[in-house]
Order: C-alpha cells, then sequence, then structure tokens
C-alpha cells in the first residue's frame, strides 16, 4: 500500500462517518402521516408520497415529505397558518374541527 | 487474437461464476446491492495487465449475461452504468500512478457505489441517500480487500500468455 492510499482510507472513513451522522440526525424524519377526526384514524399515509387530502372541513396536503393544511372551514385558521411539518411526531390540530395530523 | 477471445471467454465465465457465489453470500442487510464485488477483481487484474480494453470488454459481457441469465433487465441499467464508469475511473487512476492498488480498487468501488445510488436516486427518490454511508464504508472495506486480492494476483500471473 502506497501512503496515498492510506490518506484515501483515512478521508473516506471520515466522509462515511460524517455522512452517517447526517443521515442519522435526519432520519428523525418521520415516515406516515396520521390523520384523526373526532378521535378515529381516517388515514394513514406515507408522507413520500404526494397527495391532497380533502376532509370536508380540512383539506390537507402532503408534498415533498411535508404536511400542511391548505385549507380549513373554521374561523380561527391556526391550522392553515401553522408551519409544515415533517419531523417525528410532530402534530397540526385544528381544535374545531377535531382534526389531529401526526407525523409518526 | 484468437487466444484474446479465448482468454476474454474465460476471464468472463469466472466473473460470472463469481457473480454467482456472491448472491451466496447476502450482505444486503447492511444496504440493498452491497456485494463483495469479487468480478471487479478480474477487471482490476486485466487494468493492472495495462489491458483496458479487455476490461471493459469482460465487464460488459458479464454484465449482460448475469442480467439475461439471473436478474430482471430493470437492474441492468443500474450494473451496466455502474460498471462502465466505475472500470473507466480505475483506468484513468491507474494511470496516474498515484494510488496503489488498494486505492484505486477502492475508488473504483465507491464510483461504483455512488454511481448506483444516483441511478436509484432518479428512478427511486430520494429515500435512498439514507444508504449512503453504508455504500461508503461498504467501498472502502469490500473495494480494499479485491485490491488486495488482485495485488496478490497480479503478482503471481506474470502474463496471460
Amino acid at each position: 500500500m502506497k501512503k496515498a492510499d492510506v490518506k484515501l482510507i483515512i478521508c473516506l472513513v471520515a466522509v462515511g462517518i460524517i455522512a452517517l451522522m447526517a443521515v442519522l440526525l435526519c432520519s428523525k424524519n418521520g415516515k406516515t402521516v396520521v390523520i384523526t377526526q373526532n378521535n378515529k384514524q381516517l388515514y394513514s399515509l406515507s408522507l413520500s408520497e404526494d397527495k391532497i387530502i380533502d376532509l370536508g372541513t380540512n383539506i390537507i396536503e402532503i408534498k415533498n415529505g411535508k404536511v400542511e393544511v391548505i385549507s380549513a372551514n373554521c374561523k380561527n385558521q391556526i391550522c392553515v397558518k401553522h408551519k409544515k411539518i415533517s419531523k417525528k411526531s410532530e402534530q397540526i390540530v385544528c381544535i374545531p374541527n377535531k382534526v389531529i395530523i401526526t407525523v409518526e | 487474437m484468437s487466444k484474446k477471445v479465448a482468454l476474454y471467454s474465460i476471464l468472463a465465465s469466472v466473473c460470472l461464476v463469481f457473480s454467482y457465489v456472491e448472491t451466496l453470500l447476502p450482505l444486503t442487510f447492511i444496504a440493498p446491492g452491497v456485494k463483495i464485488g469479487l468480478a471487479n477483481g478480474v477487471a482490476l487484474l486485466l487494468i493492472l495487465k495495462n489491458d483496458i480494453k479487455g476490461a471493459f470488454l469482460v465487464n460488459i459481457i458479464r454484465i449482460l449475461l448475469l442480467n439475461l441469465l439471473f436478474v430482471s433487465p430493470f437492474a441492468l441499467l443500474f450494473s451496466l452504468s455502474a460498471g462502465m464508469i466505475s472500470t473507466l475511473v480505475m483506468w484513468l487512476i491507474s494511470k496516474t500512478k498515484f494510488f496503489g492498488t488498494v486505492g484505486f480498487s477502492i475508488l473504483g468501488a465507491l464510483t461504483h457505489n455512488l454511481v448506483q445510488t444516483a441511478v436509484a436516486l432518479i428512478v427511486l427518490g430520494k429515500g435512498v441517500l439514507y444508504y449512503l454511508p453504508f455504500l461508503i464504508f461498504s467501498a472502502i472495506i469490500s473495494g480494499g480487500f479485491i485490491g488486495f486480492l488482485a495485488k496478490i494476483l497480479d503478482k503471481k500471473i506474470k502474463t496471460f500468455f
């Protein structure tokens, strides 16, 4: 083995460790979206699939691995203003319509 | 010419056997598609013998046959692109004389894995990036191992003819 080979291996191991750490940090992202209304689970969907769900009271959009409520028929619009969620155990709650969106 | 035809045929069949043996050693629990890369050792040996044309030929024959025989044509996309580019990279690096056999074997393995990840990224989406660190480590280990083997073989086999 040449010196350059040893250096290469050390560099690659370092890159690998950094990549591993990056992946572990990112993997806290949730995988599924669970939507409940009136304490009943209505949907359990994959975060990776773009989709628009119309509950009648709220319209929820899954896009690019994130979930947000794009419209709601309630007055306060708190759930609509809520930022997009994607990390594990983050929630968007719409109290007037009893809708809970959880990332798992 | 006929000698070369015979040599490449033998080497391609050796590669096929290697590829088959690899399927008996499932390392896919590390990440999908992880293997030792024994067949790559043959290409490496040909590069060490300064026969880049042979390395490409044997690789193309191996990949085409292997995918026709055992794997789906879909996988051909992955193996052919990765096989060609990694052979090219190994050849170019071996030309520079900067790295030893182990070094350019590792770089070849790494290129192979990165190209496959890139293809998977296009076909399957960014979920595959999760496997990248494991693919880097497997490239270091298997590439290093194969490079080491090829170096021994290169010393033992003075010339093919």
